[in-house]
Parts: C-alpha cells; sequence; structure tokens
C-alpha cells in the first residue's frame, strides 16, 4: 500500500517548486493542473482503499524527528480528514482551469503558491503531531498573503497585512495553548510527546479545572478566529473580497478551523472545567455567527462582499453543529464544511466572472446579465440554490442535520439560527435578482459569456453539489463514523 | 398578505396556484395531521379563531377592490379563513371537521378556477382589469357572463336547505356555517359563528358587486369586447358544471370515504373516541338545528345579492362620499388595513434595516477598528521609540551620564534604607 498521506503532501509540494521555476504561462498552469491531477487520483486511491466503517487512523505513519522533544513525523487519514482532503482534491484542478485563459503577472508563481497551498491545507488534515500540524498550519498563510498582496484589488495591500496578523496572532495564542497541553502532559506522566492524539487524552488528568479551561480557551481561540466565527471576522470580508478570485477559492478551501474544531477542541471539550459553559460559549458564537452573517449579507451592495458575509453565516452552522454534541449534529457541522466548500467555490467562480467580465461586482450597477451569460446564470443559479439550502443539493442536507439534531441540546439556539434562515433565502434571491434577472443594464455594454473551461470546471463542481445533495452517504457515513465516537466520549462522561 | 400582490403573475396561473393548489397546502397539512390537534383542543381553537377572523378580514377588503383579480385574490384568502375554520371546528364534530373543510377544499377549487378563469377572459377581450372601466360586457361575452355568474352563485353558496338542490359552495360553507353553529351550541362559544355567517354576507356583496360593475350597465370606457374563442369558454362550461353540480352529487360518498382514510392510516388511534366527539351525537342530543339556522345562511346571501343589486345595477343608492377616500373606514379598507405600511414599511424597512444598519455601522465598525487600534497602536509606538535613536553621540552620552548617575542615587538611597 502506498503511503498516501506523505505522498498527498509531498507531490503537491515539489509540482509547486518546480512550477516555480516555468517560464510561461502555458507552462505553469499545464504543470500546476498536472500536480493537482496526480494528488486527485492519490486522494482517489485514498477514497477507494478508505474503510468508512471504523474511526481508527488509516494510511498511518510515523517516524522518529526530535526525540529528546518527543516530536515525531505522524501522518494518518480518518473519517474527519478524509471528505476535506477529497474537497481539496477536488477543486483545486478545476480551479487551475477556470483560471487558466486568465492574463496575469507572474503565472508561474500563481500555480506555484496554489499548489503550495493545497501541500499545506492537506499537512494540516494529515499530521497527527502538534509540531508538524503547527507548522502546516502556519504555511497556509504564506500563500494566501501573496495571492491577496500580489493579485488583489485595489486595497490588497492593507487586507493582506491584515488577515495575516490577525490570523497570525491568533495562531500564536493557539500556539502557547499547546505548549501549556505539552508541559501539563509533560509534568503528569513524564515523557515529553507532541502527539495530538495521546495529549487529547492526557488532557483529562491534567490538575485543575481553570488550567484544562485556560488551554481549552486559548487552542480553540485558533481554530474559531480561522473559521471564522463573530466577532473574530474581522479580516473576512476584506480578505475574502480582496483577493483574487483564486485566492478567494483557496479561502473557502482552508477548512483548517473547523477541522481543528473536530480533531482537538471536541474530544477535550467533555473535559474542560466548565464543559456546559463552553458549549454555551460555542452555541452563542454559532448561532449569533449564523443571524450575524446572513443580516449583514442583506445589506451589502458588493456581490463579493456579500458572498463572504454569507460564508460567515454558514460556518456558525459548523460551531453550532459543534456544540450540539449529537453524533448526527457534529455530522452535519462536518459535512457543512465539504457542502460550504463545493458550494462557495461556485459563487465565488461566479463572482469572479462577473467581475472580469463587466467589470464591477455592484449588485446594483449589474442586472439582466442573464440574457448575455446564459451558462453562468445557469450554474450560480444552482449555486445560490445550494447556498440558501434547496432541499435536493448539499447545503440543505448540512444545515438540516445541524438543526434537527442540535435542538435536542441547544433547542434556544437553533430558534436564533432559524430566524436566519428566512433573511438567507431574503438575500440570495435578491442579489441574483437583481444581478441577473430583469432589464439589462446597457451601460454595461456589450458582456460575454464565461469561457468554456470555466464553464466546464464550474459545471463539475455544480454536478458534484447535486450528486452529494442526492447522496451525501459516500463522505456522511465516515463522518459519523468518526462523530460518533467523538460524541460517544462525551456520552461517557455525561456532558 | 402576500396573495394579492402575487395577482401580478398571468390569470392561468392564478387560477391554478392560488385557486386550487398551493394556497391550500396549509390546510391540507392540518387537515393530514389532524389527529395531533385533536389531542391539543386549544391549539384547534387558535386555527379556529384565525380561520374565522381571516374570513371576515379578507371578506371587509374583498368588498373595496376595483381591480376584478383582487377582488377573487381576497375572496380566495377569506374562503381559506372558511376552510381553516371547519378544521378549528373539530373540538365540537369531530373527524367531521376535515370532511367539511376538505370537502369546501375542492369545490372551491372548481368555482374559484372558474372565477380567474373567467376574470382571464374577460381581461383578455377587454384589456383592463379595473372595474370602473369595464361594465355591460355580458352583452358581448354571454358565455363568460353565465358561467361566471354559476360561479359567483356557488361561492356565494346558493341552494335550498334541507334538500339536496344547490351549487357546489352550498353542500361546503353551509356545512362549515352549520357546524360553527353546534360549536357554539357545544361550547356556547357563537364567535366563529358570528363571523363565518358575517363572512358570508360580505362573499355575498363582493361578488355580485363583482358581477354586476363588470356585465351590466352602460360601457364606461371605450373597449372593443368580443367573446373568446372556444378553446377559452369549452373549459369553463365545464368548469361551470362542477361548480354547479359536484357539491350536492358527491357531498356524502366524500365524508364517508374520508372517514375511512382515517379509520385506515391511523390505526392506532381510538377512531372510535374521536368520532364519538362527532355530529350525529350532537344532533341527536340537542336534537336538529332549528330551521332558522338552516335558512339563514341563505338569507344573508340573498341579503347581500339585494345590496349588491340596488348598488351596483340598478344603481338606485349613490355610495358617493361614502365610498370615497375621504371616509376613514372606506380607506382602511382600501388600504388592506395598511398592512402594507404595518409589515414592509415599519417591520422590515423600519425594524429589520434598522437592526442591520445598527451591526454594519456600529457593531461590525467597532470590531473592526478594535482590531485596526490595536494595529495603530503599535505602529504608533514604535514610531515614538524610534526617536530616541537619534544618532547623534552628544545625545547618547548625555543619556549614559544620566542613567549613571540615577543608578548611583538608587544604590546610594537603598543603601541607606538597609
Amino acid at each position: 500500500m502506498l503511503p498516501v498521506a506523505s505522498l498527498l503532501i509531498l507531490v503537491p509540494l515539489i509540482f509547486a517548486a518546480v512550477t516555480f521555476f516555468t517560464k510561461t504561462k502555458e507552462q505553469a498552469a499545464g504543470l500546476g493542473f498536472l500536480g493537482s491531477l496526480v494528488t486527485l487520483g492519490l486522494t482517489l486511491y485514498a477514497y477507494l482503499n478508505f474503510d468508512s466503517s471504523t474511526a481508527a487512523m488509516q494510511f498511518f505513519e510515523s517516524t522518529t524527528w526530535i526525540p529528546s522533544l518527543g516530536a515525531n513525523y505522524t501522518v494518518g487519514i480518518d473519517g474527519i480528514s478524509m471528505p476535506l482532503i477529497l474537497l481539496n482534491a477536488i477543486v483545486i484542478p478545476f480551479l487551475i482551469l477556470y483560471s487558466w485563459k486568465e492574463d496575469r503577472e507572474a503565472p508561474n508563481r500563481f500555480y506555484g503558491l496554489i499548489l503550495t497551498m493545497q501541500a499545506a491545507v492537506i499537512g494540516v488534515f494529515v499530521s497527527l503531531d502538534f509540531l508538524v500540524f503547527y507548522i502546516f498550519w502556519e504555511l497556509t498563510l504564506i500563500p494566501l498573503f501573496f495571492m491577496v498582496n500580489i493579485w488583489g484589488g485595489e486595497k490588497r495591500a492593507h487586507a493582506s497585512y491584515k488577515f495575516f496578523i490577525y490570523t497570525h496572532v491568533a495562531s500564536l495564542v493557539m500556539l502557547l495553548g499547546i505548549f501549556g497541553l505539552f508541559y501539563a502532559s509533560w509534568q503528569q506522566t513524564g515523557v515529553p510527546t507532541f502527539d495530538i492524539r495521546q495529549l487529547v487524552a492526557q488532557f483529562q488528568f491534567i490538575g485543575s479545572g481553570p488550567v484544562r479551561d485556560a488551554i481549552f480557551l486559548s487552542i480553540i481561540f485558533g481554530f474559531l478566529a480561522k473559521l471564522p466565527t463573530f466577532p473574530f471576522h474581522s479580516w473576512l470580508p476584506d480578505a475574502y473580497t480582496e483577493a483574487p478570485t483564486a485566492g478567494s477559492v483557496l479561502f473557502i478551501l482552508l477548512k483548517i478551523g473547523g477541522y481543528g474544531l473536530f480533531r482537538i477542541s471536541l474530544p477535550m471539550l467533555p473535559n474542560t472545567g466548565s464543559p456546559d459553559l463552553m458549549i454555551m460559549m460555542l452555541g452563542i458564537l454559532g448561532s449569533f455567527s449564523i443571524l450575524y452573517g446572513a443580516l449583514l449579507a442583506l445589506r451589502q451592495k458588493d456581490l463579493k462582499r456579500m458572498i463572504a458575509y454569507s460564508s460567515l453565516s454558514h460556518m456558525g452552522y459548523v460551531v453550532l453543529g459543534s456544540a450540539g454534541l449529537v453524533a448526527l449534529s457534529v455530522s452535519g457541522a462536518m459535512f457543512q464544511q465539504f457542502s460550504h466548500g463545493l458550494i462557495m467555490s461556485i459563487l465565488f467562480m461566479s463572482a469572479g466572472a462577473i467581475q472580469t467580465n463587466t467589470g464591477t461586482r455592484i449588485i446594483n450597477n449589474l442586472g439582466g446579465l442573464a440574457k448575455k451569460m446564459p451558462k453562468l446564470t445557469m450554474i450560480m443559479m444552482l449555486g445560490f440554490m445550494a447556498s440558501l439550502g434547496l432541499p435536493g443539493l448539499t447545503g440543505f442536507i448540512a444545515e438540516f442535520l445541524v438543526l434537527t439534531f442540535s435542538f435536542a441540546n441547544l433547542p434556544g439556539f437553533v430558534l436564533i439560527a432559524l430566524l436566519a434562515i428566512v433573511i438567507t433565502a431574503g438575500y440570495h434571491l435578491w442579489a441574483m435578482q437583481r444581478a441577473m434577472f430583469g432589464v439589462y443594464n446597457e451601460k454595461l455594454g456589450d458582456v460575454r459569456d464565461i469561457n468554456s473551461l470555466q464553464v466546464f470546471s464550474m459545471a463539475v463542481i455544480a454536478l458534484l453539489v447535486l450528486y452529494f445533495g442526492w447522496n451525501p452517504n459516500p463522505v456522511l457515513n465516515m463522518m459519523t463514523t468518526n462523530s460518533e465516537a467523538i460524541v460517544s466520549l462525551a456520552a461517557a462522561l455525561g456532558v | 398578505m402576500w396573495l394579492p400582490d402575487a395577482m401580478e403573475g398571468p390569470t392561468t396561473v392564478s387560477a391554478l396556484i392560488h385557486a386550487a393548489t398551493m394556497v391550500t397546502a396549509g390546510v391540507y397539512l392540518v387537515a393530514r395531521t389532524f389527529p395531533m390537534f385533536i389531542a391539543a383542543p386549544d391549539s384547534l381553537m387558535v386555527v379556529a379563531y384565525v380561520g374565522g377572523f381571516t374570513a371576515l378580514f379578507a371578506g371587509t377588503m374583498g368588498i373595496v377592490m376595483n381591480d376584478i383579480k383582487r377582488v377573487l385574490a381576497f375572496s380566495t384568502i377569506s374562503q381559506l379563513g372558511y376552510m381553516m375554520l371547519g378544521l378549528g371546528l373539530g373540538s365540537a364534530i369531530g373527524l367531521d371537521a376535515v370532511g367539511i373543510s376538505l370537502f369546501h377544499l375542492i369545490n372551491h377549487a372548481f368555482f374559484k378556477a372558474l372565477l380567474f378563469l373567467c376574470a382571464g377572459s374577460v381581461i383578455h377581450a377587454v384589456g383592463t382589469q379595473d372595474m370602473r372601466e369595464l361594465g355591460g360586457v355580458g352583452k358581448v361575452m354571454p358565455i363568460t357572463a353565465a358561467t361566471m355568474t354559476i360561479a359567483a352563485l356557488a361561492l356565494a353558496g346558493f341552494g335550498i336547505p334541507g334538500t339536496s338542490i344547490g351549487t357546489s359552495g352550498f353542500f361546503s360553507k353551509d356545512a362549515i356555517i352549520e357546524a360553527a353553529y353546534l360549536f357554539g351550541e357545544h361550547s356556547n362559544n357563537w364567535i366563529p359563528y358570528i363571523f363565518s355567517i358575517a363572512a358570508a354576507f360580505l362573499t355575498s356583496i363582493y361578488i355580485f358587486r363583482l358581477i354586476f360593475m363588470t356585465f351590466t350597465g352602460k360601457p364606461r370606457s371605450n373597449y372593443h369586447g368580443h367573446e373568446s374563442p372556444a378553446i377559452m369558454t369549452i373549459p369553463l362550461s365545464i368548469l361551470a358544471l362542477f361548480a354547479l353540480v359536484f357539491g350536492g352529487l358527491t357531498q356524502t360518498g366524500f365524508m364517508d370515504f374520508l372517514k375511512e382514510t382515517f379509520a385506515n392510516s391511523f390505526v392506532n388511534l381510538d377512531i372510535g373516541r374521536l368520532a364519538g366527539i362527532g355530529r350525529n351525537e350532537l344532533v341527536e342530543a340537542t336534537g336538529h338545528e332549528p330551521l332558522f339556522i338552516l335558512w339563514l345562511p341563505l338569507i344573508t346571501a340573498l341579503a347581500g345579492l339585494a345590496i349588491a343589486f340596488v348598488i351596483y345595477y340598478l344603481r338606485i343608492v349613490q355610495l358617493g362620499p361614502l365610498a370615497s377616500m375621504k371616509n376613514p373606514i372606506y380607506r382602511l379598507l382600501y388600504k388592506r388595513y395598511y398592512q402594507h405600511e404595518i409589515y414592509t414599511e415599519f417591520f422590515s424597512l423600519g425594524i429589520v434595516y434598522g437592526i442591520i444598519a445598527f451591526l454594519m455601522q456600529v457593531v461590525d465598525v467597532l470590531i473592526d477598528s478594535i482590531v485596526e487600534a490595536m494595529a495603530i497602536i503599535t505602529v504608533g509606538a514604535g514610531e515614538e521609540l524610534r526617536r530616541i535613536q537619534t544618532g547623534v553621540v552628544q545625545t547618547y552620552a548625555t543619556a549614559v551620564i544620566a542613567g549613571v548617575s540615577l543608578l548611583i542615587i538608587l544604590v546610594k538611597l537603598i543603601m541607606e534604607v538597609l
């Protein structure tokens, strides 16, 4: 059996390194596409050989790295990480196809950074050692920073620095928490280790409740800021909006915040000093993010900014579902990550196409685009419908699972989230109606439809949204296996 | 609230969606889950009150509208109110409540679709849907006029009590009103009955006002009407036939069928007990309704017809200032109880948009400025501290001497204290 977990990091990284040295646009895009295809192939190999009936680690590898610190290179894949790796591996090749025909300076760096990003994100998903995890976690910042800083919009410098520093500070707080956990466990056992699963298991033996709370809170802070949730979201609208289309999609694929929640925070949660308080906090943050994001999206003038706030609203479901602490609500939260990645890729690609083809993203300056861009309108409509939670598409399944099953433990917060559903439908339909339908705005001149590569890449993602909307089981089953394992831990402790 | 505005759509769509299928989904839902409701009588009371109030409330708005389709839209809401009312009476008449209400739903679909299609036929021929510009259309469109009159009779519920002669609406709507009377006797609560009778009166007024204003009298504008082609009139005739005879032919069969359905699909329910609250026992206990009660719905309908006849056909009574915007009641009705102002302008634009504006301009800005402020303070602190590094040797020397002397003084002081 192939060491898939390591290869999934190495292959995009090597292709990225080579891509940096290419000379022409075609070479760079072609090599990038090839690299992402190989990654997709490896991922499919892993997926087909994956056993979704067990919550244990698969494709496990471990090599000693720094024995004196207890740091090992340990990687593996389970039901939490497999769907997210799949999401990344699927979207990236189509993202490269989508931007194939666009002209930009330094294409070698552009495609190289996309592949670096892929390697870093998959690295976070597979690593089982806190040190390796943290290195990949921070590595994701670099491609995104340059993406926004080099190819971004007018306020790109401000947006890129803000994103970088904001989430970097949050990551440092998380690092403090990791160190706290590391030392506390060292004191307990006398053996230093950075192994994530071991440290998480060791967490319950740490002396006092307040110390456990402090460790838990500082680690989860890094995740919540990355996700993001209200009130740590203020980097998001700027960064998502100023980034080029590919950058926005990479932001969307950056599912590491939610992943950390499932991998590290939820297993720790029942053992904190005051678990009820922590659940309450997550419930408030989750439900409020849902409502807040939806309300602000309703009044945005800029299409891309609207999608950014909509993304904040959707991420609220991840937190709410996690706080629900029922197997299916946690699965719903995991599925929301997967579904959101697909749907938002379509939305940002659509917004990007509108921007490049018409020169504006301001909703009121558009109008009647369906006449000039019928292909885009069809795919975009599907994306919007999926995003507002139309049954038969992925968004519905995720939100339904989260709302239905969180209701058992958190009825009040679910009610707050329900308020947002009406608004969510409202801003999606309203934006669609103003931008794409109605009378064509003649000031826009003659607008071309999206090119065939863009149609192809967006249509494939749209079809996946449709497929997983009808049949979520291929990814939902493995998620449920793992969420049951997480929840049984909480149930054993009576939380 | 939303239904009259949705009437902007094509008339055939209105006929299908707004008359027959979509809007009745709510009624169907309550009917489907009726055993749940009957287990919670308080919720049935809510259903009854909401239904009765809706029937009356929509009726009052129906009598002042000038747009032919809007009259029908309010009429639809009013009739949906009847269906809900019928369901809500379940605490008195048991499972029969589902029967009468679904039966009204089906009959209503026939005559309301017919009304909409007739209205469409008129609009198609004449080119306006404002009844003030119509009049005398009956002369040029006899088939449409005849079928629409039949539909109006069905809607108003004409028929001869005690016999099985009558239009469809008679068998279903009057059954609901009768049930409301039984409910009144059963619980001494006469509100649903009063609502339903008053709404029946209004129904008759607004629908015959529509008929008289559209089809009789002299044309009030220059239009060139013609009868619609056969492809339009034949469906009208078929629907008219249904509106006329469907109710009388199927009433008993339908009720029995529904009872059986419930008995079959809710095996675990104590159907005997549920049906036990039913009408038959009540009727046996209290005797049949007085003859007056049986005739009252017809009398109110005739009264409504008479009023509409006097005002809009004979035109003996001139409404004048009564039906103008100067009359506050008329204005209230014409403005639909200011629902638009309350819902859209006050609630949506005022409260919801206000909250959003607060979140956008205060909360979001505040959160963001805390972050930005931290950045500015950090950069500012660096900027200030940078000035110390002047690069002038004399300044450094002065600072060193000052520092050293300060240290010496401090050491001296500490020594003395110790």
